[in-house]
């Protein structure tokens, strides 16, 4: 990841939408959220690196595959919903950065309801001992 | 032979009685008796001389008796003594016990006669051995859960930090839940099975000792010790429904909600059971503290005071039978000395092997709640800097809790075995 670059699209960015909200302040919004979706593809190079090295680590500890991916994926629901809800408030629609919000977390409890379950499940088991 | 023995025994106290008079000490004697005393006393010198004259060939053989001889009959007695006890049961759970390396043993039988034998020195060896062996299998068997819950804690640190700068906390806490999950559900895999030894481990004490008092308590019948073996009988019916179900059916839920509790507790941060965790901790210990000292009190009281009973009974029939049997009262007094030392052998050995049999039992599901426990702590340490403190927590609470499992099985076993040093110290008739 080239941290110049990003810094350099998002100033050019960040110069841009100001240049345009006092000319034409409806295309300024559209020029962030380009400057946003050019900096996301840029990290996702560089993020699917530190998800190759997040699996060494986990092949290496012998932690079950399934949790790792679990978490991986909450996390990366976690950001996502970030970007959109922040989006979302920069577009100056803070109701539906909200409902984004919700939905994050709604998915993000979905996908740790295995792990959940079986911490129940296993605290029931005891219980019954 | 405890045909004889009981034989001896009895109409000894009766002659001790009637030959009061003679002596002239007690003065309890009925005129009715010194009317009738000369005939009788002419009567019983007549059956006297009788039986010293059938008795004085043997006697006279007796005499020529060396050490050797004296050994070798003792040794005969035990033998025949050891033969005819029942202790099919007891072989049984023996051969089914596996763990530990007592295979050098072959059986109780061989065991008691090695101790018997004075053979028996080979047990400090085993033991450490099979303690060395125990560890290490213990160590192997905890060590992969431990360290998947040490990277899980570090995974959990580099995923929390880097996504620290969300703007909602909820998706940190959720990463935090599903990390707590993972290692709860490791752990507590690792408690459920250990929970489960415990029973187990306690059962099968229970078991033993089933097999073993019963066959102790014959034998201290045999030596005459009756108010002995009604003090121990109910200690025995006590200590084997009474404790181990106050065990199972107290410390050990106890402790299942002490770890259900430290789960739930540190699984979010607004519910705080800490204190809760701790009362029932206290409970269980002061519950199994309290009933521990006064089993122990009981036991060693009662033990020791119908032992001494029973030893004045077989040392004033013995008494009797020395000095009323007049001239072949010495050797029968003698003979039944060794009688009894043979009991006393196959008694205290006996004791032995039980006693090497409970540690054998216990030894391996204490080192491996020990190892497990000392694991545990290490891991709450490693993880308390890089992780988050609710996990540390955790995971130190429940190896502290741990403990209670420990306790509850030591307890019991302490028990067992204080009965079977009492049932060998006490009653050691003509020994």
């Amino acid at each position: 990841m080239d941290i110049f670059r990003v810094i350099g699209i998002g100033l050019l960015g960040a110069i841009i939408a100001l240049m345009l909200k006092q000319s034409r302040s409806e295309f300024s919004m559209l020029a962030v959220l380009a400057t946003g979706v050019i900096i996301l593809i840029i990290i996702l190079n560089s993020l699917s690196e530190v998800i190759v090295a997040f699996n060494k680590i986990v092949i290496k500890s012998g932690i079950s595959q399934e949790l790792f991916t679990g978490l991986i994926k909450i996390i990366g629901v976690g950001y996502v919903t970030e970007y959109g809800a922040s989006m979302c408030d920069d577009l100056g629609c803070g109701s539906i950065s909200k409902k984004i919000h919700l939905a994050g977390k709604i998915g993000i409890f979905l996908m740790a309801l295995p792990i959940v379950m079986a911490l129940i499940d296993i605290i029931g088991e005891i219980v019954k001992l | 032979m405890t045909v004889i023995n009981n034989a001896l025994y009895k109409p000894s106290l009766p002659l001790a009685q009637k030959s009061l008079p003679y002596l002239k000490k007690i003065p309890n004697n009925s005129p009715l008796w010194v009317k009738k005393t000369r005939k009788k006393k002419f009567l019983f010198f007549v059956a006297m001389f009788i039986v010293v004259a059938i008795a004085i060939i043997p006697s006279v053989l007796a005499e020529n008796k060396g050490l050797e001889e004296v050994e070798k009959e003792l040794g005969q007695n035990v033998e025949d003594k050891l033969d005819e006890l029942n202790l099919s049961e007891l072989e049984d759970y023996f051969n089914n016990m596996q763990e530990g390396s007592l295979s050098t043993w072959g059986s109780v039988k061989a065991f008691v006669k090695q101790v018997i034998k004075g053979d028996f020195q080979g047990g400090y060896n085993d033991f450490f051995k099979a303690s060395v062996t125990a560890l290490g299998k213990s160590a192997l068997d905890t060590l992969p859960s431990l360290l998947s819950i040490v990277a899980i804690a570090i995974l959990f640190s580099i995923l929390s930090n880097m996504s620290s700068n969300f703007v909602h906390k909820s998706t940190n806490e959720i990463i935090y839940f599903v990390c707590f999950s993972a290692i709860a559900v490791i752990l507590l895999g690792k408690v459920v099975s250990l929970i489960m030894m415990t029973g187990n481990t306690i059962k099968g004490m229970q078991r033993l000792m089933e097999l073993v008092f019963p066959v102790m308590l014959t034998l201290i019948t045999s030596l005459g010790g009756v108010i002995t073996v009604s003090a121990y009988q109910p200690m025995m019916a006590v200590i084997s429904t009474g404790v181990v179900g106050v065990i199972t059916s107290f410390i050990m839920p106890c402790f299942i909600a002490t770890v259900v509790l430290s789960v739930v507790g540190n699984l979010s941060p607004s519910v705080k059971l800490e204190k809760l965790n701790k009362f029932f901790r206290s409970t269980g210990e002061v519950v199994l503290g309290l009933m521990f000292s006064l089993f122990m009190t009981f036991v060693t009281l009662q033990g020791i005071t119908g032992a001494i009973a029973d030893s004045i009974s077989v040392k004033s029939a013995k008494f009797a039978i020395s000095s009323y049997v007049p001239i072949l009262g010495g050797y029968l007094s003698e003979g039944f000395d060794l009688i009894l030392a043979s009991i006393v052998l196959i008694k205290n050995s006996l004791g032995l092997a039980g006693v090497i049999i409970m540690l054998t039992v216990i030894l391996m599901p204490v080192l491996k709640i020990t190892v497990f426990t000392l694991g545990v702590k290490l891991v709450s340490g490693l993880i308390e800097p890089i992780g988050d403190k609710r996990m540390s927590d955790f995971i130190s609470t429940l190896g502290s809790n741990m403990r209670m499992l420990i306790v509850a099985i030591l307890a019991v076993s302490f028990m067992f075995f204080i009965m079977i040093m009492l049932v060998i110290y006490t009653c050691n008739m003509g020994v």
